[in-house]
């Protein structure tokens, strides 16, 4: 990709060892900053998901209200929204749906709160995911959980955009080759198990195989050979 | 120095013998390439010389006191851990409790070392593929690695990307680190191999360096040069051809209509940069076999998406079979194969995987057998496709599209991971197709198959342009 390929012109200009020292240690500060605010943002996170499912349904709009400024920072820092508003649609559409079926009209104001609570679980981490680097949320776990569960946890949020690319492409390539799982095809209750079958199975195996790849990448380089672990430290 | 011995290794895989005593002497300094057809185990010899622990194998595998062993597999992206250069290279030095700030001057030479002289905190996401490449490379060296191991990068790399692991390559060979590469197409390395072995039912064999006799080792372009086919291919295209010629297809293609056509139109990501654009009317005719070039990134998969309907941002500039482009609008009229198809397979044997769609739009089963057994896939029939090779899957994916028969044919990089076998096969289903009068777009991010393509479709500085070789059309 030609225009993609940074060119070496790109590449550090030639600075005396003193400026370099200085220009180093000011981003070394830098990052430790990042890292206070990292934390901080960890914290504030768990907060609010806990909240979620432990505030009165009064205290719920307090919550929507932060989790909205939340949604516009993480878009001002270029996350993708779309996706995100697809699943809570299509979660929401699953919820109430069932409790309809289940319990008819009269729960369905019970369901819409079920539905609001779920989002505001998982929006909190979403937000976290897209507005704070992976390496840094791995170091501020690595205080609180051994290196090899920091390690997973960072991993399976850096690997969530690319389950999510997986899912649409297989979802299209199975559309393509005839299967019943177009939106209208959907409304058939039917067809799910076909949506299970040829897009949530093939995604399976693309994760377990990714997983394979990735423990083989990180144990071809020494990941948990030694107690001792130490960080990168520019972020 | 020997680093790595194998003597008399056996291994066995689901029942049955992969590989057999197998011998192999690795020194230092040394460049060893091993070759061998689609699913002889190629990556797993690899693993299992890097990694014996996991495998439960018989025979002797030697690892010198002093081997330090580096591995880049097939695919960088599915290698990556951290989300910026300098981060990834440090991943393993973080790991062996290296002090902070001994790791900068490490991470900067092993970054100078692939030529990769990019800010630290440049993001991987930013890179090409073959940049990327040279990263797992250099989060390899940053080690000190004294064997390297890496498997086919041919198929990953376009040639810019080639060229430039070639330089990094005969630098580490230069100071006295081993490489092994696995590869099918081992004559873009022929001028630093100094062992050539060919991997062949189980056994691993010396063979010479490649040669346009040796069906193993031919190049893409060898096999272009000679008129697509082997002789061997050429028989069994002709064998097939009359069978092919009976085909009924499901309606009458007018051959004066166009099938695709492609008005000026712009490509940009969803950041707004820009990947492509489209200046002058391009159109697709029934029989044509158009070739779709550009380096790594270049927006390929983003046109093919887009004439199919995935991404509506140009379906006003896109008329495909007379209709502007939506999912699931043409039903068996389109095959499209995605970049790495392996991830639509879903069913429990091959033939179960073809007869899927084949059910869906209500065409006959008996497609099936035809297609696997001109792809010379029957003997697979029965088998799961989860449990195959890189290079099988892919086939299995390309047979479930071709058995539809659609008008219109869409093949994102049809050819990574095959063998030259195979890829004579497929080539000579291709051009059967395109005889019955279908029409076929495939891409690859090199230009290749120049003596078949009616037309050449080329991307280069963000420009796409139809270019005239000395192309012949398929006759109808």
């Amino acid at each position: 990709m030609s225009w993609l390929r940074l060119s070496h012109s790109h590449s550090r200009e030639v600075i005396s060892p003193a400026v370099q020292d200085k220009s180093l240690s000011d981003r070394m500060v830098k990052s430790k900053k990042k890292l206070v605010l990292c934390a901080l943002a960890i914290i504030f996170s768990i907060v609010l998901s806990s909240s979620a499912f432990l505030v009165t349904r009064q205290q719920l709009g307090l919550l929507l209200l932060i989790n909205l400024v939340m949604l516009i920072h993480a878009w001002f820092q270029q996350a993708k929204l779309a996706p995100l508003l697809k699943l809570f649609a299509i979660q929401s559409f699953i919820t109430i749906g069932l409790y309809f079926l289940f319990y008819g009209s009269e729960r369905v104001i019970e369901a819409v709160f079920v539905v609001i609570r779920i989002i505001l679980v998982m929006l909190p981490s979403w937000w976290l995911a897209s507005t704070q680097n992976g390496h840094q949320i791995s170091q501020v776990l690595c205080l609180l959980l051994s290196t090899k569960w920091a390690f997973v946890i960072t991993t399976s949020i850096k690997i969530l955009p690319f389950i999510t690319q997986e899912a649409r492409d297989i979802y299209h390539i199975q559309c393509l080759r005839g299967a019943r799982i177009t939106p209208k095809a959907l409304l058939n209750p039917l067809n799910w198990y076909e949506l299970v079958q040829c897009v949530l199975f093939p995604l399976l195996i693309q994760l377990l195989s990714l997983s394979k790849h990735i423990a083989r990448s990180a144990n071809q380089r020494h990941f948990g050979s030694t107690a001792k672990h130490t960080h990168w430290p520019l972020n | 120095m020997t680093l790595l011995a194998l003597h008399q290794v056996e291994l066995q895989h689901q029942s049955t013998s992969l590989f057999k005593q197998l011998n192999l002497q690795i020194a230092a300094g040394e460049c060893h390439c091993i070759c061998g057809v689609t699913g002889s185990g190629k990556t797993t010899l690899l693993q299992l010389m890097a990694m014996p622990s996991q495998f439960n194998y018989q025979g002797q595998i030697y690892h010198n006191q002093e081997l330090r062993l580096g591995l880049v597999m097939q695919d960088p992206n599915v290698q990556i851990i951290r989300e910026t250069i300098g981060a990834e290279i440090a991943f393993g030095l973080e790991n062996l409790g290296y002090p902070a700030v001994n790791m900068l001057n490490l991470v900067e030479k092993a970054l100078a070392q692939v030529g990769l002289t990019l800010p630290l905190d440049t993001l991987i996401s930013h890179l090409s593929l073959g940049q990327k490449y040279r990263l797992m490379v250099a989060a390899q060296l940053v080690f000190e690695p004294n064997l390297l191991f890496i498997d086919e990068p041919w198929a990953q790399l376009d040639n810019q990307g080639i060229k430039e692991l070639l330089n990094v390559l005969e630098y580490l060979l230069s100071t006295g680190v081993s490489v092994v590469i696995t590869e099918h197409h081992s004559a873009a390395f022929s001028s630093i191999i100094n062992f050539h072995w060919r991997l062949d039912k189980g056994a691993i064999i010396s063979s010479t360096m490649p040669t346009l006799d040796d069906s193993c080792d031919l190049s893409i372009q060898d096999i272009s040069r000679q008129a697509v086919l082997t002789a061997d291919d050429r028989r069994v295209y002709d064998q097939q051809k009359p069978a092919a010629q009976s085909v009924v297809y499901q309606a009458e293609i007018d051959k004066s209509l166009s099938l695709l056509t492609l008005s000026p139109l712009n490509i940009q990501f969803n950041d707004q940069r820009p990947v492509l654009q489209l200046k002058e009317t391009l159109a697709l005719m029934a029989g044509d076999i158009v070739g779709l070039f550009g380096e790594n990134g270049c927006g390929k998969t983003s046109l093919f998406n887009q004439i199919v309907g995935v991404d509506l941002a140009n379906q006003t500039r896109i008329s495909l079979l007379g209709k502007a482009p939506k999912l699931g609008l043409y039903g068996a009229e389109v095959g499209f194969l995605m970049q790495r198809p392996s991830r639509q397979l879903f069913e429990m044997t091959v033939r179960q995987e073809l007869e899927f769609s084949l059910k869906r739009f209500g065409l006959p089963l008996s497609n099936a057998t035809e297609v696997l057994t001109q792809l010379d896939l029957l003997h697979l029939a029965s088998h799961s496709p989860h449990k195959m090779s890189y290079g099988q899957q892919h086939l299995i994916a390309l047979a479930s599209v071709l058995c539809i028969k659609p008008k219109v044919l869409l093949l994102d990089d049809p050819f990574a991971g095959l063998d030259n076998q195979y890829f004579a096969r497929v080539i000579a289903c291709l051009t059967q197709f395109a005889l019955a009068g279908g029409a076929v777009i495939f891409s690859s991010h090199r230009p290749i198959l120049l003596d078949l393509v009616s037309k050449s479709w080329l991307i280069d500085q963000q420009q796409l342009t139809e270019q005239c070789f000395a192309a012949k059309a398929v006759s109808l």
